[in-house]
């Protein structure tokens, strides 16, 4: 009889544990390895875009090499999600949290609740608005990559007497949508030839991109440029425009630096992008919180990380999320 | 029992109930005053008018135009005796850039730029609708140094002080409009009141931040935001 509740104890035990596995953390991503040094939670904004795919498995990889468990966590862009896995994340006592956050206001109190259980956060490319709720953030620098894009947006046009374009900007609860317009006006809006007939939000996301796109085409039909907060979004737009017969014509510029963008950057049917660096900022996060884990309590609250423009002149150095002599 | 006594004992009874009704009706009384008391006092929302709440918000915001002219006026102008003297920098630069870079450069965060903050006196060699060039020695027409008179962009003047550090900000949206108007404070004062004054042969007292992107880059001359701009 005592055998035989064993057993059925066993059963629902083995039951409920790969239950949790499947809900809790994206299926594959557990560590099955034997970690000497604890968990480390590796919590990303989406995995629906490949620049954030690259961003969680390259924390989780450099977490892993450092000794650790790494478990990854998709908030699919929802801030309530993002909050359930920091209840589980805290319950689960993990050693540190590499943090990619939804929303700059929306993620403090996660992040907060997590220092104040003792668990270091380390944002990664997105910012949170605190200088106390995350020991380190390591972000792109979207305003000074931005205003370098700028410049070479403007250089492309030099001589025409007008240039109508649209902007497609991210997420608004993200900083990096606001820096990136931002940078990239603190130039162009400097130039009177330029004129902005379009500005509307596509989430950084590359459906959105292209339906935006669409309809801003039915407007305004004879613009000789886009300007995209993210490459997700300058894909799509780049579809509405190949749809639309006009991809020859119209200039797209994105920021990111994802592998499709510049593999079209090559073929001449983009024009640039900025590569931020990923995989830097991610392995970057990882090393800090190990050196945090070992008791080291010097560094920066904020690190920002230099953007570079890509364009047809110099595309063959970038690949992989990074510059090819970087790896 | 007779008829006076139980009518006397009925009265004695509805005067009591009265009483105890009363006093309830004091006591509820009281309690609603004291609780009608405490929420004027303590009121636990706020009514106010929708133009009032926008001039809250208004005066909340961040503003960089009141940040910069602070910044500007009562730490970036006593900053000045910071900067490297200009000899100093190119002497160095031209012996090897790199110990410059190390000796005298800042940078921030994860990058491949670098800021000069940058003082000294030179001579007008040229002038034109973008820039002054400027010569570190007495006589001949090779330019040392540049003085950026066009529209203005990037971080040089906000990075190169050294008087801002990013982490002091919770939102870097404010840390990048600080930059712009930095630039904007340079556009707009400075360098109108230069323009006007400068002419070739002039010695032009200076103070700048260099912001140097490429390793590679050519550094004579070197080219300066100019935070400060006197003819002597």
């Amino acid at each position: 009889m005592k055998l035989k509740r064993a057993m059925t104890l066993t059963l629902l035990l083995t039951l409920m544990s790969s239950g949790c596995r499947s809900s809790g953390p994206s299926a594959g991503n557990q560590s099955e390895s034997n970690a000497a040094k604890g968990k480390v939670a590796v919590v990303i904004s989406t995995l629906n875009n490949p620049w954030f795919v690259v961003l969680g498995n390259a924390a989780k990889e450099r977490a892993e090499q450092l000794g650790y468990e790494a478990v990854i966590f998709d908030s699919q862009n929802d801030p309530a999600k993002e909050a359930a896995h920091f209840e589980n994340i805290v319950a689960g006592r993990y050693k540190a949290i590499l943090f990619n956050p939804t929303d700059a206001n929306g993620s403090v109190a996660n992040a907060k609740k997590a220092m104040a259980a003792s668990i270091p956060v380390f944002c990664m490319d997105r910012e949170i608005n605190s200088t106390d709720a995350a020991v380190a953030q390591i972000l792109s620098d979207s305003y000074s990559g931005c205003v370098a894009l700028g410049k070479f947006f403007v250089e492309q046009f030099k001589g025409r007497e007008q240039v109508k374009y649209v902007e497609l900007l991210g997420l608004s609860g993200d900083n990096n949508t606001f820096n990136r317009s931002q940078g990239f006006h603190s130039v162009v809006d400097r130039s009177p030839e330029f004129k902005m007939v379009a500005q509307q939000s596509a989430d950084f996301d590359r459906t959105k991109g292209l339906e935006v796109m669409e309809t801003i085409l039915q407007a305004h039909p004879d613009i000789d440029a886009v300007f995209c907060g993210n490459d997700a979004m300058a894909m799509g737009a780049y579809q509405a425009l190949v749809a639309a017969g006009k991809a020859q014509r119209v200039k797209v510029f994105g920021f990111d630096g994802a592998d499709d963008v510049i593999k079209l950057i090559s073929e001449g049917k983009i024009a640039a992008t900025a590569m931020q660096f990923p995989k830097v900022m991610a392995r970057t996060a990882a090393e800090l919180a190990d050196k945090y884990s070992g008791g080291s309590r010097d560094m920066a609250k904020k690190i920002p990380v230099a953007v570079e423009v890509v364009n047809a002149k110099n595309v063959s150095e970038y690949g992989d999320y990074g510059r090819k002599s970087e790896k | 029992m007779p008829k006076t006594f139980r009518s006397m004992e009925t009265m004695e009874g509805r005067v009591r109930n009265s009483v105890s009704k009363n006093g309830h009706r004091l006591l509820l009384v009281g309690l609603v005053c004291v609780v009608a008391a405490s929420l004027y006092i303590f009121p636990p929302f706020h009514i106010v008018s929708l133009e009032k709440a926008k001039r809250k918000i208004e005066n909340d915001r961040f503003s960089p135009k009141e940040f910069v002219e602070s910044l500007w006026n009562e730490r970036l102008l006593k900053s000045l005796d910071q900067a490297v003297d200009a000899g100093t920098l190119l002497s160095a630069i031209a012996q090897d850039p790199q110990t410059a870079k190390r000796q005298y450069g800042r940078q921030l965060g994860l990058s491949k730029t670098y800021y000069y903050f940058v003082k000294g006196q030179a001579r007008v060699v040229s002038i034109k609708p973008d820039a002054v060039a400027l010569s570190m020695s007495a006589a001949g027409s090779k330019s040392d140094l540049v003085l950026v008179i066009a529209n203005i962009s990037g971080n040089g003047v906000r990075d190169g002080t050294g008087l801002l550090n990013v982490s002091d900000f919770p939102n870097s949206q404010e840390f990048n409009q600080i930059s712009a108007e930095l630039n904007r404070h340079v556009e707009t004062i400075i360098v109108p009141e230069f323009r006007q004054k400068v002419f070739v042969g002039a010695i032009v007292a200076f103070a700048g931040c260099a912001e140097i992107e490429d390793e590679g880059s050519d550094l004579r001359p070197l080219r300066l935001i100019p935070v400060q701009a006197h003819i002597q």
